[in-house]
């Protein structure tokens, strides 16, 4: 922390983390787990997974997240506020089933613009 | 006096030489460096106006087809169709039934962060199977990029409700429920949101009568306001609204459709680059 206490983020409604590290690396952790789930040849899953491998292992090189915070451009705080959003997003990937092939085609002329 | 008139004179004499032109000078002669960094900052700033306006940049096109194919990659279970309009924005096509995962895919994956609803609009097409299209506009503030999803429905078919993925979209998922008539799904509270109570029919449909059902008035004797059936005060009657004057000959204005971006089942896209942050 470079000798200097972070007091705030300075983002409304965005309180300090306490123990941001291990905060992250465990989202990160539950999010992969979700992944795991899904088949291989899912896209979504392969995207996903090297994304999070790669900052995970960012993460893990070193104990000051300060590092990880140059490197992604945001706070840690908003770091871990990212890895939320993607735990929701993997659950309800795995939910629906999204690698599964479409679903239904639309009826033709739906997206035919202008009409006539 | 002699004095003023003599200034007068100076005066006059110097306003008839700036008049007159002089040979040998030409005051448009300026060094070429200067008229050409002039003129590149000219050129800049058009540039800039071109593409703050969002109009063909392509730079900007390539980022939005690459994202696009992105996401129909990851969703191939509901993505039917991406394109790219004219003016550079990148749209969705969908599936109904992946209204839910669709959004919470753009509003909670690393590469999209589409955290914002900007709107929710619908539009009415009755000569389509599906009569109606629901337009969602999402706004990413991390990447500074918006992009809009499509779907589609008719009068009887509920769609699903996007008020768990975005909390903001109840009274927008309302205002579409109340101008056309569509029923979400699981919507936590489903009513009317800018008519009055007891309103009939939808007025954003296209069979909407341009005056309405129904007519209000004050009765001096009831002392209250009063509804009745519309009842039009004048006989029908054909109004020839045509200019006298001669006018341009018809001009149409011209749609321009929307560039597809072809989809192939099976292929792996490379992962786009994040836009610059900020």
């Amino acid at each position: 922390m470079s000798g200097v206490l972070k007091t705030t983020t300075k983002l409304a409604g965005l309180a300090l983390a306490d123990k941001p590290r291990e905060a992250l690396s465990m989202i990160y952790r539950r999010t992969l787990n979700v992944l795991q789930s899904m088949p291989k040849e899912s896209n979504y899953r392969r995207h996903t997974e090297k994304l999070l491998t790669e900052r995970l292992a960012y993460l893990e090189e070193d104990a000051d997240v300060t590092r990880m915070e140059r490197k992604y451009k945001y706070q840690v705080e908003e770091l871990i506020w990212h890895a939320e959003d993607e735990l929701k997003c993997a659950r309800a990937m795995a939910k629906y089933k999204v690698w599964e092939p479409l679903v239904k085609g639309a009826p033709e002329n739906q997206w035919k613009w202008p009409v006539a | 006096m002699s004095h003023l008139k003599q200034l007068f004179r100076v005066l006059n004499n110097t306003a008839k030489s700036s008049l007159r032109p002089k040979i040998g000078f030409n005051c448009f002669n300026v060094p070429a460096r200067i008229l050409s960094t002039a003129a590149t900052a000219k050129e800049a700033t058009q540039e800039k106006s071109v593409t703050s306006t969002g109009l063909r940049d392509p730079e900007k096109r390539a980022k939005l087809i690459d994202f696009g194919r992105y996401c129909a990659e990851c969703l191939p279970k509901f993505i039917q169709k991406i394109q790219v309009t004219h003016v550079d924005e990148l749209e969705i096509m969908i599936a109904p039934e992946g209204v839910v995962p669709v959004l919470a895919f753009l509003q909670g994956h690393h590469n999209c962060q589409f955290t914002s609803i900007a709107d929710i609009g619908g539009m009415d097409v009755p000569s389509r199977a599906y009569r109606f299209e629901i337009i969602y506009n999402l706004l990413s503030l991390n990447f500074n990029s918006r992009v809009r999803v499509k779907t589609y429905t008719d009068e009887m078919t509920p769609i699903d409700s996007c008020c768990e993925v975005f909390e903001g979209a109840n009274w927008y998922e309302r205002e579409v429920h109340d101008m056309f008539g569509v029923f979400f799904y699981a919507h936590p509270d489903l009513r009317r949101i800018l008519t009055e109570y007891g309103f009939v029919g939808h007025p954003f449909r296209r069979d909407f009568p341009l005056t309405g059902y129904t007519e209000y008035r004050y009765d001096d004797e009831l002392g209250s306001i009063i509804e009745e059936p519309l009842e039009l005060a004048q006989e029908f009657r054909k109004f020839d609204l045509e200019t006298p004057w001669e006018t341009f000959p018809a001009n149409p204005a011209i749609a321009i459709p929307a560039e597809e971006i072809p989809l192939v089942a099976g292929t792996v896209v490379a992962e786009p680059q994040p836009e610059a942050k900020k």
